[in-house]
């Protein structure tokens, strides 16, 4: 049980010092936290469920997690998605074991309660025989998880009746994330088949990882990097290239490459030549009509992070969601996506170089789990929780550069960091509604 | 399922010498060695997998998918050299593996110098600090025979995985 005391807003408040630079490293171990986190991040947040495009047809379904909620997301005969606690309401078991799938109900194997594709419970097995009276519909079908919002073509869902809108949940990060979801009109497709592996670390990190940190890339990947950089071609740059973080003061960050010629593994060797063309030829071009040339032909997004767990890597091609699963685990499912626009040939060249790269077996993405494992690995250890973690790059005056939508910060810097942590910190802290 | 007429007893037992070999490269991290046995024209798959319900499941299954690894020769060369930089941080110190090779089913394959090879497979993986994985499954192999002490070459391999949602990603090893 969460012991309230202990959780007044001066404890918590020690987990960030004064100046929003250093972070109690009981922020990645703490179980009591941790359930504060499924309280008070996980139901109050809108989160990221699954690209529209997986569950085309009415009844198809994804099984899922909110924070660690079971939820089932199911299209519904007139194209809308509804979603609902995956747990009968009867003693609780599963109304679906499956992943993904096509239904016309779900009926729990424990006792035969049966619901509909909205979670309705339609019938229940003895109702008329055993029950003095019928069961009230309304008062016993599965939980709807209340707010579910389709934005461009990615299923967002929230526990929180009272939440803000998805869109004003967004805050000054809205005209990024049309930058990276709205730039074309078909949107993103997924490519069918989402990666879904375990992490032995806290979700914080790979969450921050997203939001703000480019730092990491070049020691963390060097040898991926360098295996993939074609042999006889120049070195790949061993440090940051020019970049723009962006974050949000509701905890979304999104990095900016500024030099459009200085990706640090060029598109032709990242994901294929026909790739490299297109994007320059066709896909920013046609982005920049829709949502203006700043982040399409000007500058690029790298990375992107929207609070609390959804993270999209653009120049990879790929969006994944971080699932918590205790204080030091977490599941990542990942898709590969392409504009819904691009020919087949760079379809193929996006689903063959993401999966090697950043599926649950690319070489990248090994690298990052390696580390975070590490750092549970350390925390298991009494002097080790008690020591702060350092987020002070950067850690100048927030600046304002007109040129770019809310605060910025133009160098290396873990700005995005220190204002995810500070938003995390904020949830936690809330007083109850 | 009876012991194929095609495939002897000596062909049968070559096959087997060739996937324990083969896994002992493996384990050994000569991977350098193990891709000289590799066709040129190797495709190396590891699909994903999922679970679907037995019954009552009207949907397709989608023809073109994400894979875990969707390699040919010179996507496994790349995996290799990033293990041969030294700056592979996870493979330092490496990971310890072990193959287990096991029901080897050897059978005529398409054409007449191949073999259809089926192998069940478990891998146990220690990394430092007492961490540890296992994966087991099946390998889909085609072998082409060649001239020389080798016999064959790896023409296609598919990975069929017991695993949907991977316990572990820290896997810098070939199945």
């Amino acid at each position: 049980m969460i012991d309230a005391a202990s959780h007044s807003r001066p404890v918590l408040e020690g987990l960030i010092n004064a100046a929003g630079d250093t972070l109690s490293a009981r922020a990645f171990v703490d179980e009591e936290l941790y359930q504060l986190e499924l309280e008070r991040v996980f139901a109050k947040c809108w989160l990221f469920l699954v690209p529209a495009g997986e569950i085309p047809n009415p009844g198809d379904f994804f099984s899922t997690y909110m924070g660690e909620d079971p939820v089932l997301v199911v299209r519904q005969r007139d194209g809308s998605i509804a979603a609902f606690l995956n747990q009968c309401r009867h003693r609780g078991a599963s109304l679906c074991r499956s992943d993904n799938g096509n239904a016309k109900v779900f009926q729990c194997s424990y006792h035969g309660w049966t619901y509909d594709t909205a979670g309705r419970l339609t019938a229940i097995p003895g109702e008329a025989q055993n029950f003095a009276q019928p069961l009230d519909r309304d008062e016993w079908s599965a939980v709807r998880v209340p707010r579910i919002a389709v934005e461009n073509g990615l299923v967002f869902g929230c526990f929180d009746e009272h939440a803000p809108s998805f869109r004003e949940s967004l805050g000054d990060a809205a005209p990024y994330f049309d930058a990276m979801f709205a730039r074309s009109a078909g949107g993103l497709d997924s490519i069918p088949g989402a990666f879904r592996w375990r992490v032995k670390g806290n979700w914080k990190l790979a969450a921050e990882q997203a939001a703000s940190d480019g730092y990491h890339f070049f020691i963390s990947h060097a040898s991926s990097i360098i295996a993939i950089t074609p042999d006889g071609a120049p070195a790949p740059p061993k440090a940051s290239t020019p970049n723009v973080q962006f974050s949000s003061e509701f905890g979304h960050g999104i990095g900016l490459l500024t030099d459009m010629s200085r990706l640090p593994v060029n598109d032709e060797v990242r994901t294929g030549p026909h790739t490299s063309r297109w994007l320059v030829d066709v896909e920013r071009p046609e982005a920049a009509k829709r949502v203006g040339a700043l982040m399409t032909t000007q500058n690029r997004p790298i990375y992107g992070l929207i609070f609390p767990t959804f993270g999209y890597l653009p120049s990879n091609h790929t969006i994944r969601v971080f699932l918590p699963k205790g204080p030091d685990e977490f599941e990542v499912i990942a898709w590969s996506v392409v504009p819904h626009e691009a020919p087949p040939e760079v379809r193929e060249e996006v689903r063959v170089s993401t999966g090697r790269s950043f599926g649950a077996l690319g070489i990248f993405e090994q690298d990052d789990a390696a580390n975070w494992n590490d750092i549970r690995h350390a925390l298991r250890g009494y002097a080790a929780r008690r020591t702060r973690f350092n987020m002070q790059m950067g850690n100048g005056p927030v600046r304002v550069d007109e040129t770019y939508p809310g605060s910025v910060q133009t160098s290396e810097s873990e700005f995005g960091s220190r204002r995810f942590y500070r938003r995390w910190l904020n949830l936690l802290a809330a007083d109850e509604a | 399922m009876t012991v194929n007429a095609d495939v002897s007893p000596e062909l049968q037992l070559a096959v087997e010498r060739w996937l324990y070999d083969e896994a002992e490269l493996l384990d050994d991290k000569r991977f350098d060695d193990w891709l000289e046995r590799l066709a040129d024209d190797v495709a190396y798959l590891v699909p994903i997998r999922s679970n679907r319900p037995v019954r009552g499941d009207r949907s397709e299954p989608p023809t073109v998918q994400s894979a875990h690894i969707e390699d040919d020769k010179h996507g496994l060369r790349v995996r290799v050299k990033r293990l041969n930089t030294g700056l592979a941080w996870a493979e330092d110190p490496p990971t310890k593996t072990r193959h287990l090779i096991s029901n080897v089913r050897v059978d005529p394959g398409d054409g007449p110098r191949e073999l259809r090879v089926k192998s069940n497979f478990y891998i146990y993986i220690a990394r430092p600090n007492v961490e540890h994985a296992s994966f087991a499954g099946e390998r889909r192999d085609v072998l082409r025979t060649v001239v020389g002490p080798r016999r064959f070459e790896l023409v296609r391999r598919t990975v069929v995985l017991d695993q949907t949602t991977l316990a572990t990603n820290t896997l810098s090893l070939f199945f």
